[in-house]
């Protein structure tokens, strides 16, 4: 059966360098469509990569780099296929908003179903075309517009000893100085990639609407040191040992139980805001901070003449991510910490559980 | 005929008062409405009389927190004279995280303002009318606000009295911080700090960085600035710090009053810097470039700095329009030569 998002290029077959778009039905009943840009650049044999960014519009660091990468780079370069969607979701980049325009989080519109609306549609063919095309994905993010989050790769801890420690590797070539662990739920486009096998690497670049220059540089040199990794790049692949760095910390933010909240703010929702007012930021993400230790004050908004309430972190660890919109309302996501944790204990976990293999 | 912004504390008692302004609000969910601006007054015998003002542009919360601070803070037998906060001008830009009013005003474009005019322009005309004339300081605090990053610091208009413009200079200076700016207004008229300006107050403002979200590093230099300010006029207790008794080098002046150093975006297009405020650039350097929404196979566009000199500022949200302000530069002047 024919997919309704419908490819301008060939996905599968096409060498060289295409560029086209995918072509979503609107839905609205008048035969439009919303163009997604899409690219390959592909010569011989090797693996196929998925470079996707701007699943959430907000967050445009990797949109940035996967466009460089298709502007600096020649299908003499490449063993196999890279598939660039430089913006998933265009609607949203084009807002400066992290949810579609029509309130849809694409990072929970997965797996997708082909009478949902148009984003679970789009979703239905990244899990169903997409996916089933490449060996490997790697999937930008950042804080977007509403959060700073220490720049850096991240993963989910999957349970398949080969897939997990594929994925901590391809984690590791971003060579950012910090990694974390984090949760995914049933509905994000993780998840569903991590389900068909794939390796997948994933992203927090910054974020806070503001991109240094130091930001662009990670996202750049991450997203090529990895696709080299992965032996579609031509090069050399550096590791933090060959650029004489230390290793790499890595941190544990998953959630208790393996639960995730559904609220729009993710992994900020460990620590939320007491109160209603103003924020002010007390520690920088990437600092340590002790259980019970305030990391933001609330400044009272509608009676200046009450006291400031402090924000208290849950847990003692790093402070990997904080709000960045400083006004707040009582319950909004604030921060997240998370807890040192080895490469080698993060492999080990499932020998201990006694999962085969 | 009363003014449609009234007070509800005595800004001329004594000793320390927490209140609020209110004037009119436009809803169609309540009639007789009001909005609340809060106002405090700290005051304490003989000395100045400093008005300090944030949240001007919604977005810019940097001042917003150094002022609420200030209000909790601040203790009458700390003060010669008396301080007057208003910690967010523009309270329901403040909670909507926007520049603008939700009405859409910029009420930095509002003054001197109209009794009978929209909300907006009622409250500009209470503060040119009511407040400025009793004040002899005005600090009005901003920064880049979500959309723009800028060099952390405080900065003037260059007014045309040599008195003036060197008690400016001086009270610009006292913010200590590593750079000053000197800017001219490119978006029509209407400014608070011109219209205090007319008035002969001296007047301080800042950008105190920006981009949508503030480190706590920047809260750090709205605090220490406001407060180094404060004592710098002499209604605050104890000894202004200066750069040299801080042990930091003078701070550089960017004199930013060239137009042509403020640099738009030639068409849509999702803008990346490529330096950063503070950097050193040469004239013809690449500032930024723009990469094109619609069209990834499409080169970006290489966007160059008019002078040489340092970023001052730059975009900070990507997506761009034709137009959009993207980056400006400035170059180094002698603070003897402004003088």
């Amino acid at each position: 059966m024919s997919h309704p998002v419908t490819c301008t290029i060939d996905l599968a077959g096409g060498g060289g360098k295409q560029a086209g778009e995918l072509l979503l039905p609107t839905g609205s009943g008048d035969g439009g469509t919303i163009p997604i840009p899409i690219a390959t650049i592909a010569t011989g044999t090797g693996p196929t990569v998925l470079v996707s960014a701007g699943t959430h519009g907000d967050e445009y660091e990797g949109q940035i780099a996967a466009r460089r990468l298709l502007a600096e780079t020649e299908p003499a370069q490449v063993s196999g296929r890279i598939i660039v969607v430089p913006t998933i979701s265009t609607g949203a980049s084009q807002a400066h908003s992290r949810f579609w325009p029509s309130g849809a989080n694409f990072n929970r519109s997965f797996p997708g179903r082909l009478d949902g609306p148009p984003d679970e549609v789009l979703a239905h063919f990244f899990t169903t075309v997409l996916f089933p095309l490449v060996e490997m994905i790697v999937e930008i993010h950042s804080g977007g517009g509403g959060s700073w989050i220490v720049p850096c790769s991240h993963m989910c801890a999957v349970d398949d000893p080969a897939q997990r420690r594929a994925m901590l590797e391809g984690m590791e070539a971003w060579n950012s100085d910090v990694h974390f662990l984090y949760t995914a739920g049933d509905n994000y486009f993780p998840t569903i990639a991590q389900a068909q096998g794939k390796t997948i690497v994933t992203t927090e670049l910054g974020g806070a609407g503001l991109i240094s220059r130091a930001v662009h540089e990670l996202a750049w040199s991450g997203l090529t040191n990895v696709l080299r990794h992965f032996g579609v790049l031509e090069g050399e692949v550096a590791t933090r040992a060959s650029l004489g760095l230390p290793p790499a910390r890595i941190y544990d933010a998953r959630g208790a139980d393996e639960t995730v909240t559904e609220l729009g703010s993710g992994l900020m929702d460990q620590v939320r805001a007491p109160v209603t007012g103003l924020a002010e930021a007390l520690v920088e993400p990437g600092e340590t901070v002790e259980c019970g230790q305030p990391i933001a004050r609330i400044w009272a908004f509608d009676d200046p003449s009450q006291p400031p309430t402090g924000v208290l972190s849950e847990r003692t660890g790093v402070l990997l991510g904080m709000r960045a919109r400083s006004f707040v309302t009582q319950g909004n996501g604030m921060a997240f910490v998370g807890e040192p944790i080895g490469r080698e204990a993060l492999l080990a976990e499932l020998a201990a559980t006694g999962d085969p293999e | 005929m009363s003014h449609p912004v009234s007070c509800t504390i005595d800004l001329n008692r004594q000793g320390k008062q927490i209140g609020y302004l209110a004037f009119p609000k436009i809803t169609n969910t309540a009639g007789w409405a009001s909005t609340f601006v809060h106002i405090g007054c700290v005051a304490n015998g003989d000395g100045p009389t400093v008005l300090v003002l944030a949240g001007n542009h919604g977005d810019e919360y940097e001042g917003q927190v150094a002022a609420l601070r200030l209000l909790q803070e601040l203790q009458p037998e700390q003060v010669s004279g008396r301080v007057i906060v208003i910690p967010v001008l523009s309270p329901a830009a403040s909670k909507a995280n926007t520049r603008n009013w939700p009405s859409g005003a910029n009420f930095n474009r509002s003054f001197p303002g109209r009794h009978d005019g929209p909300p907006n322009e009622q409250l500009a005309d209470y503060l040119t009318r009511a407040l400025f004339p009793m004040a002899d300081v005005v600090i009005d605090m901003h920064s880049g606000g979500r959309s723009a990053w800028f060099l952390p610091c405080s900065h003037m208009h260059v007014v045309d009295d040599p008195g003036q413009r060197k008690a400016m200079l001086e009270g610009m200076e006292a913010w200590c911080s590593d750079w000053h700016y000197l800017y001219i207004d490119v978006n029509g008229h209407g400014l608070l700090p011109v219209e205090a300006e007319n008035q002969g107050k001296l007047v301080i403002t800042t950008e105190l960085g920006g981009g949508g979200r503030v480190p706590a590093a920047i809260h750090r230099l709205a605090w220490s600035g406001l407060n180094n300010v404060l004592r710098h006029v002499g209604v605050l207790e104890g000894e202004a710090d200066t750069r040299a008794s801080l042990g930091l080098p003078p701070a550089v002046i960017i004199d930013g009053r060239d137009p042509r150093n403020i640099v738009v975006s030639p068409e849509d297009g999702m803008f990346e810097a490529i330096l950063e405020p503070g950097d050193p650039v040469r004239e013809g350097e690449p500032v930024g470039r723009l990469w094109f929404i619609d069209r990834p196979d499409r080169p970006a566009e290489l966007l160059l700095s008019p002078c040489t000199g340092y970023v001052v500022v730059t975009k900070a949200i990507p997506v761009t329009e034709q137009g959009d302000s993207v980056f400006c530069v400035g170059t180094p002047i002698d603070r003897a030569a402004l003088l």
